[in-house]
Parts: C-alpha cells; sequence; structure tokens
C-alpha cells in the first residue's frame, strides 16, 4: 500500500473525464431537438439534431455582424448550459419559448456588453433560440428523457397510420350507416308515423299530415332486403368502428408496464398497473389482451371495407375473419396498435425472471422491452461478457436468438438512442433495448460524466442489431455511436494548466476503463493515489502498460491519471483486479468492433493477399513488358542494320559513289571516316549507324597502308521523292519536265538532278500535295541555295 | 454460235497495254485535286489486269468527278446527274463482257441518285463504284452536299451545314445483298491501288467511298489526316484488303476485322472520331441480277427471230 499524502482527502476526478467536459465538448452530443419533418404525401417523419449543431448552422446563416456572432458562437456552450439547467420535464409550446427566453436573458446578463452591442447580441441570441420554437421536443439525457424519446418514437411510426385510420374509419362508417338507414326506411318502422315526421321534418308547416301519409304509403316491394345475418354483422361493425372513433386513443399511446416504484421517474406522467406477478409474463398477457381488442376493431374494419364494395361472402370470408389474430395483421394495421413496453431494470434480470423474458422473446410477441442500466461505476466483480459489463451479459444471448431486436445504447448519445428505439418501434419483432441511464438524483454533471465513462470505457458500448437489415453481420450490426469506434480506447487532447505538477509533456489521454472505475473515488479499493514524491520510473500509464505486459517480463505498475479541484495531478495506481477487467474489455471490445467490420481479421488477410496478388501481378506484367521491350529493341535494330545495308549497296552500285563525297565537310549528317577505302568507310559507318559494334580496325585489315591518303567523306542527305506516295497531280512534272518525270506507275521521280537547281526541288516539295519530295541538302555549286529557301527545305527533309 | 467474252476480232499477234493506252485527254481537275490518284490508279489496274480498253467502259454522273470517262481511253458514257447507276445497270444487264468502272461523286450518289444508288447495290450487278466523296459540289461551286460535315460552311449554309451528314459506308452496309464495300484515301496511293484491284476483282458489285481532297474549297477537310495517319483506322485481316507491310507501318493505329462479319463492319462504319480505311464487308456469294437480266443474250439473230414468231403464233386466229 502507497502512503497517501496530505491531500488525499481532497476528491480526486480522473483527469481525462473531469477535463475533456468542461467547456465546448460538453454539448456536443446532447441534447437533441426533434422535430416533425415536412409530411410527404401524408407520410409521417422526425427529424432529431444536436441543438449545438442546430445553434452552429443557424449562426452560419445569420446575416448579422461579424463580431457579436463570433461572440455567441464562443460563448455557445453557455448559452446551452442557461437553457438546459431551465428546462423541466413535460414541456409544452408555451413553456418552451418561456425557457428560451428566460436563458436569453440569462445568457446576455452573463455577457459583458454594453449598450450598443447588447441590440445586436439580443437579436442573436433571438434568432438562435427561434430555432427551437418550432413544434418540437427537446431531449437531454436526463432520466425523464428516455420517457419522453419513447413517446416520440412511438408517435413516429404511429402518427401517420393513425390518421389514416381514422380517416378511412369515418368513411367507412358513414357509407355503412347510410346503408342501415336505407334499411331501416325500407322496414315496416320506417313508415311508422313518427319516423316519417322525423324524415321530413315540419310536415304541418307545408300541410302534410304525417299520419295520413303513413297510412297512404304503398307497402315498400323494392329490391332486396338485408338478410337478418348480415344486418346483424353490419350493426356489429358499425358499433365496434364507432367504439374506436369515440374513444381517446392517442397516437402517442403506449401501454406501460413497469416493474417498479423507482422507474416511475422515466414515465413521470404515466400510470403504469402495478405488476404483480413477474413483469415479463405480465406483458405477454398486457400484449395477449390488447391485441384481442385490436383484432376486434380489424375484424370490424376489414369487414366494413368488404361490405362497402359488397363483396362480403360469407361463405369464403366468414371463416377468414373469425380466425384473424394479431399474426395475420398487415404491416399497416400492426403498427396502429400501441406497443406494449415492459421497463425493467437490467439488474433484476436474474434467475426466475430471466427464464420469464426467455419465454416472451420465444412466443415471438412484439413486446418492447427496455432495460435501463444504471451508469455509477464500474464495478469489477460483476460479470464480464462480449456485450456489456453490466448488463450480466443481456444482449449476447438475446442476440443470439436471431429474430430480435436489439439496441444497446446510452442517453448520453440520445440521437442514437432515437434512432435505434424508432427502428425497434418500427419492427414487428420483439425488441430489447439496454439503456445506459443515470443514477436518479445525479447531478447534470455527474450524469454526464458517468454515462459518457460507460460509453467511452467500452464498458456499455452502443449497437444496434437489426435481425431484418440483411443476411450477413455487416448488415445487422451496427457499432456507430461509439466515440472513435475505430480505436481501442477513445484520445482525447487535454489542455494541462500550466501549474499542474504532471511531469508529462503529453496532453494526449485516454479513457480507460480504470478513468472510469476512478469516478466512484475515493470508495473504490481499486485505484490508489500516490502523491508524487511516489513517482518512479518503473510506473508507466495504463495503455503503455498493457503493451509492455506482451512483450516484457517486467512490466511494472500501471497508473492513470487524476486530478483534483485545485488544479493538482496526481498518479493513481491501478490495481491488479482491475487490470484484468480491463484486459478482458479489451477483448470484448474488439470482438464487437470485428462484428462491427473494424480491423476484421478475415477483412484483413483477404486485403494482404489481395495486394500481394496485385503486386504479383504487377511484376508479371512489368516482366513481360521487358522482354517485350528488348525484343522489340532487337528488332529495331536488326532492321536498321538491313536497311543500312540496303543503302550501302545502293551506294556501291550506283554511277558515282564518291561525286558526293566533297559536299560532306559540312553538315551533321556527314560521316567522316579517316584514312579508309571508300567501300569500307562507308560499310564502317554506316552499320555503326545501324547500331552494330564494329572494330574499324578489323574492317580496315591490311588495306590500311595501301589508300593512306585517301579522305572518304559520304553524304545520306540526298533529294529524293517517296514515289509510292505520289499522287500523280502533275505539279512537279509542270515545274521542271526533266528534273522530274513519272515512272512506269506515273509516280513521279527524280530523273535527272542536273536538268534542275535546289530552288525548284524546294519549289516543287512545296506544291506536292502528297509532301513526297524531299529536297536534301543544295549540291555545292547551286547559287539558288539561299537562306530562306534552305529554311524552306529543312520542313521536307 | 458466237462467244461474246471473246474479242470480236482475232488479231493475231498478241496485244500489250502500257499505261498511256488508257490515258485520255489530259485532266482539267484543279492541280492537287484528289481525283487524279484515282485515275491514275484505275489506269494502273487496267494496265496491269491488261483489260481491252474497247471492253472497258467508265460510266458517271455528273460532277467533278464524274468527268472520269474523258481521261480514260476506254469507253465512256458521262450521263445525267445521280443517274450512273442506271446506265451502269443498264450496260450490265446485257453486256457480262464489259469491265465496268462508275465514278460518282457524293452529291451525285448520296443526293439526287440515292434512290438508284440504294437499288443498284441490292441488284449487285457486277462493277466498281467509285465514290469520291469530297464533302462538297465542287463543279458548280462550293454547295453543301449530304456529306457536308455540320457546321461547315458553304455557299448555301453560309453560317454552316444545319445538320449532320449522312454516312455513305453505314448506309450501303444496311441494304440488302450488298456484297462488297471498302473505304480509302487518295493520298496514299498504294493503298487506293490494292483496294480498287480487290474491288474489280470480286464477282459483284463493290462499293469503294474514296476520301477525296478538295484543294479548292474542302482543302481542311481531309488535312488532318493526311498529315497525321494515327486519325485514320487501317482494317486489317488476311482475306481483306492485301497492303504492304511497308505501308501498313505508316498507320499507328490498326484493327483486326474479318470482312465476313457485318455487325462489326457495321460498328466500324458508325465511328466518328476516326476514319476506319480497308474492306468493311465481303460476301462473294450475294445473290447477282445480271445473272438473270442476261436470259437470252447470247442467243443468234435467227433464234431470236424464231422466239419472237412463236410468240406471235400465239395470237393466230
Amino acid at each position: 500500500m502507497h502512503p497517501l499524502d496530505s491531500t488525499s482527502t481532497i476528491k480526486f476526478q480522473p483527469a481525462v473525464s473531469a477535463l475533456r467536459l468542461k467547456g465546448r465538448s460538453r454539448w456536443l452530443h446532447s441534447p437533441i431537438f426533434v422535430r416533425e419533418n415536412q409530411r410527404q404525401q401524408g407520410e409521417f417523419s422526425l427529424q432529431a439534431r444536436t441543438l449545438r449543431n442546430l445553434f452552429e448552422e443557424r449562426l452560419k446563416s445569420l446575416s448579422i455582424e461579424e463580431p457579436q456572432t463570433g461572440v455567441v458562437a464562443d460563448n455557445l456552450g453557455h448559452l446551452l448550459e442557461c437553457l438546459c439547467s431551465n428546462l423541466s420535464k413535460n414541456l409544452d409550446q408555451a413553456d418552451i419559448q418561456k425557457v428560451a427566453n428566460d436563458a436569453g436573458k440569462k445568457f446576455l446578463d452573463t455577457l459583458e456588453s454594453n449598450d450598443e452591442t447588447k441590440d445586436q447580441l439580443n437579436k442573436v441570441v433571438n434568432d438562435l433560440l427561434s430555432g427551437i420554437m418550432e413544434p418540437g421536443w427537446i431531449v437531454g439525457r436526463r432520466r425523464v428523457d428516455l420517457g419522453a424519446l419513447c413517446s416520440i418514437a412511438i408517435r413516429s411510426h404511429r402518427c401517420s397510420v393513425f390518421e389514416y385510420f381514422r380517416r378511412e374509419t369515418k368513411r367507412l362508417v358513414g357509407c355503412l350507416e347510410s346503408r342501415l338507414q336505407v334499411e331501416f326506411l325500407h322496414s315496416p318502422e320506417g313508415s311508422e308515423p313518427d319516423t316519417l315526421a322525423g324524415s321530413f321534418g315540419k310536415m304541418d308547416s307545408i300541410g302534410i299530415n304525417a299520419e295520413t301519409l303513413a297510412q297512404n304509403l304503398p307497402p315498400y316491394r323494392g329490391a332486396r332486403r338485408l338478410s337478418n345475418t348480415q344486418l346483424a354483422r353490419l350493426e356489429k361493425t358499425v358499433a365496434t368502428l364507432r367504439h374506436w372513433m369515440h374513444s381517446d386513443d392517442n397516437p402517442e399511446d403506449l401501454i406501460l408496464l413497469a416493474s417498479k416504484k423507482g422507474l416511475a421517474d422515466i414515465f413521470p406522467d404515466s400510470t403504469a398497473p402495478s405488476v404483480k406477478s413477474n413483469i415479463f409474463s405480465n406483458a405477454m398477457d398486457c400484449f395477449d389482451r390488447t391485441a384481442g381488442e385490436w383484432v376486434e376493431f380489424f375484424r370490424a374494419f376489414r369487414t366494413a371495407l368488404l361490405e362497402v364494395e359488397n363483396a362480403y361472402e360469407p361463405d369464403l370470408h366468414d371463416e377468414a375473419i373469425a380466425n384473424m389474430d394479431w399474426s395475420t395483421l398487415t404491416e399497416k394495421e400492426f403498427a396502429l396498435i400501441p406497443p406494449v413496453v415492459a421497463l425493467e431494470e437490467s439488474t433484476s434480470i436474474e434467475g426466475k425472471s430471466l427464464d420469464f423474458l426467455n419465454q416472451l422473446l420465444d412466443s415471438a410477441r412484439p413486446v418492447v422491452i427496455i432495460l435501463t442500466d444504471v451508469a455509477d461505476g464500474f464495478d469489477p466483480s460483476a460479470l464480464q461478457t462480449i456485450f456489456g459489463a453490466s448488463h450480466a451479459g443481456l444482449a449476447a444471448p438475446i442476440i443470439a436468438r436471431g429474430n430480435v431486436f436489439v439496441i444497446q445504447s446510452s442517453l448520453a448519445r440520445p440521437k442514437h438512442l432515437f434512432t435505434g428505439l424508432t427502428r425497434l418501434m418500427g419492427s414487428s419483432r420483439p425488441g430489447v433495448a439496454l439503456v445506459s441511464v443515470p443514477a436518479p438524483g445525479d447531478s447534470e454533471e455527474l450524469a454526464e460524466q458517468f454515462l459518457e465513462g460507460a460509453l467511452g470505457s467500452r464498458t456499455t458500448p452502443c449497437f444496434v442489431f437489426d435481425p431484418d437489415g440483411g443476411n450477413s453481420w455487416a448488415a445487422c450490426f451496427d457499432l456507430n455511436g461509439n466515440p472513435q469506434k475505430e480505436h481501442l480506447w477513445p484520445e482525447y487532447e487535454i489542455e494541462l494548466s500550466e501549474n499542474s505538477e504532471s511531469k508529462e509533456g503529453n496532453t494526449s489521454l485516454r479513457l480507460t476503463l480504470p478513468d472510469y472505475a476512478a469516478l466512484k473515488l475515493p470508495e473504490t479499493q481499486e485505484i490508489t493515489v500516490i502523491p508524487s514524491s511516489e513517482w518512479s520510473e518503473q510506473q508507466y500509464p495504463l495503455a503503455e502498460y498493457l503493451d509492455r505486459l506482451q512483450t516484457e517480463e517486467n512490466a511494472g505498475y500501471p497508473f492513470i491519471l487524476v486530478v483534483n479541484e485545485e488544479g493538482t495531478f496526481r498518479r493513481a495506481l491501478v490495481s491488479d483486479k482491475l487490470v484484468n477487467s480491463c484486459l478482458e474489455r479489451v477483448r470484448c471490445w474488439r470482438l464487437l468492433q470485428e462484428l462491427g467490420g473494424i480491423n476484421n481479421e478475415y477483412a484483413l488477410l483477404a486485403s494482404d493477399r489481395a495486394k500481394l496478388e496485385t503486386a504479383a501481378q504487377k511484376d508479371n506484367e512489368r516482366e513481360t513488358l521487358l522482354n517485350a521491350q528488348k525484343d522489340e529493341l532487337e528488332k529495331v535494330r536488326l532492321e536498321s542494320a538491313r536497311e543500312t545495308i540496303d543503302r550501302l549497296v545502293a551506294i556501291l552500285v550506283s554511277d558515282t559513289p564518291l561525286s558526293i563525297a566533297d559536299l560532306a565537310a559540312e553538315g551533321e549528317k556527314s560521316i567522316l571516316v579517316e584514312n579508309l577505302h571508300p567501300i569500307e568507310a562507308a560499310s564502317a559507318a554506316l552499320l555503326e549507324e545501324g547500331g552494330l559494334s564494329f572494330s574499324k580496325d578489323k574492317v580496315v585489315g591490311g588495306k590500311k597502308q595501301e589508300d593512306k591518303e585517301e579522305m572518304v567523306q559520304v553524304r545520306v542527305a540526298d533529294p529524293y521523292i517517296d514515289s509510292a506516295l505520289c499522287t500523280t497531280c502533275n505539279e512537279c512534272t509542270n515545274l521542271n519536265p526533266l528534273l522530274f518525270k513519272y515512272n512506269d506507275n506515273k509516280q513521279a521521280y527524280i530523273a535527272d538532278l542536273e536538268a534542275g537547281t535546289f530552288t525548284q526541288l524546294v519549289q516543287a516539295a512545296e506544291k506536292c500535295p502528297a509532301r513526297c519530295i524531299h529536297p536534301g541538302e543544295p549540291r555545292p555549286g547551286d547559287k539558288t541555295s539561299t537562306k530562306s529557301v534552305l529554311a524552306k527545305a529543312a520542313q521536307f527533309n | 454460235m458466237r462467244d461474246k467474252s471473246k474479242p470480236l476480232t482475232t488479231d493475231p499477234s498478241p496485244r500489250f497495254f502500257t499505261l498511256e493506252d488508257y490515258e485520255g485527254q489530259v485532266p482539267r481537275w484543279c492541280s492537287g485535286c484528289g481525283d487524279l490518284p484515282v485515275l491514275t490508279a484505275v489506269q494502273r489496274i487496267c494496265r496491269d489486269e491488261q483489260l481491252l480498253p474497247e471492253r472497258t467502259v467508265v460510266v458517271s454522273g455528273i460532277g467533278c468527278s464524274s468527268r472520269f470517262p474523258h481521261y480514260m481511253k476506254t469507253y465512256g458514257f458521262h450521263g445525267l446527274h445521280g443517274r450512273a447507276f442506271p446506265v451502269a445497270c443498264g450496260i450490265r444487264s446485257r453486256r457480262p463482257d464489259l469491265n465496268i468502272f462508275v465514278a460518282t461523286g457524293d452529291g451525285d450518289c448520296c443526293a439526287i441518285g440515292a434512290g438508284h444508288w440504294i437499288h443498284a447495290i441490292r441488284y449487285n450487278m457486277k462493277m466498281v463504284v467509285m465514290l469520291f466523296d469530297n464533302n462538297i459540289y465542287g463543279l458548280t461551286k462550293n454547295q453543301t452536299s449530304p456529306t457536308t460535315a455540320k457546321d461547315a460552311n458553304s455557299f448555301t449554309h453560309p453560317e454552316g451545314s444545319f445538320i449532320s451528314p449522312l454516312n455513305p459506308i453505314a448506309v450501303t452496309l444496311s441494304i440488302a445483298n450488298v456484297s462488297f464495300v471498302a473505304q480509302t484515301v487518295d493520298w496514299n496511293p498504294p493503298h487506293l491501288y490494292a483496294t480498287l484491284l480487290a474491288a474489280h476483282r470480286h464477282p459483284g458489285l463493290a462499293f469503294v467511298r474514296i476520301l477525296q481532297r478538295c484543294p479548292h474549297f474542302t482543302a481542311k477537310v481531309y488535312e488532318p489526316c493526311q498529315r497525321d495517319p494515327s486519325l485514320l483506322l487501317l482494317m486489317k485481316h488476311p482475306d481483306g484488303i492485301p497492303v504492304d507491310d511497308m505501308v501498313a507501318k505508316i498507320f499507328k493505329n490498326q484493327v483486326d476485322h474479318d470482312p465476313a462479319n457485318l455487325l462489326e463492319a457495321q460498328d466500324l462504319a458508325v465511328r466518328k472520331e476516326i476514319y476506319p480505311i480497308g474492306l468493311f464487308y465481303r460476301n462473294e456469294s450475294a445473290e447477282r441480277y445480271d445473272h438473270f437480266s442476261r436470259y437470252g443474250a447470247d442467243m443468234d439473230q435467227s433464234e431470236k427471230v424464231k422466239a419472237v414468231e412463236k410468240e406471235l403464233d400465239h395470237f393466230q386466229i
């Protein structure tokens, strides 16, 4: 046991939780504002947004000057605080306006402002608060908000069908009643003087005597009368339908069963019947009773539909209508039945109670079961399971059933809870909602710390399991709503104050399980705060310690950082028991993450495999390309060598192989080969051009001595025509019919260079539409080759 | 009975024709006109195949290119506007021994002569049809033709043609009983020659669209293709137009296309970003109307008289 120093009597809190929830981030997820969407074709739907998000968006759209908007934006957390502290339970619209106005005034009072800016600030705040003046609900993280969310969720799926059935029932009742009225008028009773008087109104005033009329009316012999059974059916139907129409059924109604008085603060207005036996068996009976009543209504409703269409055939429909029960209802009809909600504390589910719960779930009755879990710190002695530490492993076996809609959520995330509850209420399966709620009587701040701690430390993570989502885990299971769900623990940047004694420069802290447990300091025995004099190198932050456990033999001692109200930081050592719980929780969270598709081992393996395959494929392609390039290079080399030889042969067999030798002094294309026999010189030069390596000495051989003084220059830039491309346009032959002539195929070639000038060659090249004349370079002594002509010639070479 | 496919006179000494033997008047086409290489290519084919000048006839309608018969020293028929096909079909109906070349332009064939064009393709009588497509009425000086590109200016449409042009290859490929459709360019004489030679050897109507430059009115239309052969798509196949490797080398874009595949040909024909050249489609077994129309052409005079008298006998009283 480490000795405690003098500050031990001061209450310490985990640093991460205490510091993070200061200031603006506190209002990030709660409260939310739920309002009705624009109705489209009678469809009713609700939209939930956090107040902070709502206000921030409104601030952006405001067209008021910059500084005042900035002031309000900076103090938005404060405004929300003012607003939330004024919110009381069950506000109606007028109350909300009052609360909002009061909060606005209180907020403005706390801001230091002069008269000028005050008006503008007032305007900004009023504009901002008008955002929540629309009809809607504000839901925070108090216990009562869970009840409110349930009511809203029920409303969201029941409201539209409710209106539809009210409308339809009214129409059907109208139709059937007029039918009965006609029937009545055709009966002998219909001809009674009193009835007649009732039908006609004041008969005396128009001089008709009802009795005389009744005596003189011929007996009715018209169309077929209703049979007695049909008449009875119609009357019964109308009575049933009218009964519902005149009942005080409300779209927000739900049938609530709560086991304990302690839960009364969640639904303060409802009068839950006192439950004598087990709540779940009660819920089953209650559902059967309710469903029975409603099935009676739907029997009447369907009968009425058939009767109005005149399509009721007793042989066909009597049996079907009589056999109706809740499982034969359509989805729309089912939505009209007010849900049976059983509210229970998760800690009471054990032993027999668990059996009853299983029975209820086995019966597949769509009862909504809400199990509250009070977030009041972590107890390492509680049973550990993958789906939550303190829910005594409830969620896992329920999910394993496969036919139950399960959500686990927290009042710290009202939006997640609202979305989950809405989906759950709309499902025709049994639904179980495990909700973290604050302990009764906890202050707003304390409640928030516990809720956030339970969520962040992965003690009660959020998830939704929707069996109708699809055929895979990915489609059914959703891990959204957890803070930084990709990581093992959520990590937050914390600003440590300057006078802190913490020697760590690191300001990023993780919210771990011991941090959650440390909320119960100093009662908890698992965490020991030590004075700074006891700090040593052997102590490691918990996350680091857990890593060391894997590798090091002597892992040291784990600690977390705690802080007191004065801002003094201390290390707090974590007991082995808590470390074990923490390891267990890490393992559970990893499993959950895999179910939610994060760091999924199979996916990672597949991705590694795919990467390897791609790399191998790329290597293969590269190799193929390299080989192809090599082949191509070889081919080109051979081809150019062949061309070189061809040209060499052409030079050799021409009449004046050396007539151009003296031209080669200028021009880049000339190749100078010294002391070689002309033929060999040309051959060596051209072979080299073709990329073949050739030793000069080898070529020269013994002839070097013989032609010592001869110097040969070989030109390759002679004029030529690509005759095969000539289009016989007569341009060149018209220009100089001696220089240019047609060959056998009537395509031009250069017949006699002496017969024309270089300029003519260039002119012909310019005119040639096939661009097949290449003038080369001027012959020496050609006086027509001016600079401009040479420049033009260059385009065609 | 006389075999009409043999010369009328039996010449004791074998004849040999050079290119000059097929050269008629000096062409009056503009300098640089794309018709000139086509003329040369046809003359070369006549020479290389040693076609008898007196057994060769060039038929044309009206237009620049339709002056073609004047420049060939063979028989020729410079007909009415758009009516090259009926004349050629008429000749082929009774003269299986003649070599027929039809020179027609984009205005002549695709506008006023479109009806004849469609039915001539369907009749599939053996002849070589050369469609000189320069995208304009050149002889009448710059009027929009059916193949003029949209937005291209002309004297009839100074602010540009309103509607998209007709695609002669796509139209021809969709006509029933089509048997040979090819496309070539005038500025590549080896390919032009090879295409027209294949057309000449085809047993049926060979339709060849020649992308032809008009240096005067539509000089810009084919200039990019002439400068950059990658704007042309060479269709290659062992059954296609045989081209030398040296010629094929200049075309960067090449595609293997089996000329027996009509659907693929139609796909290629409608491509807009590139001009495919080569053989689109060939079906040597398509029905030929001239096989029916020449019935009785080999009867001599007395047989004909007999036949007429026999018919008249039916009316004897």
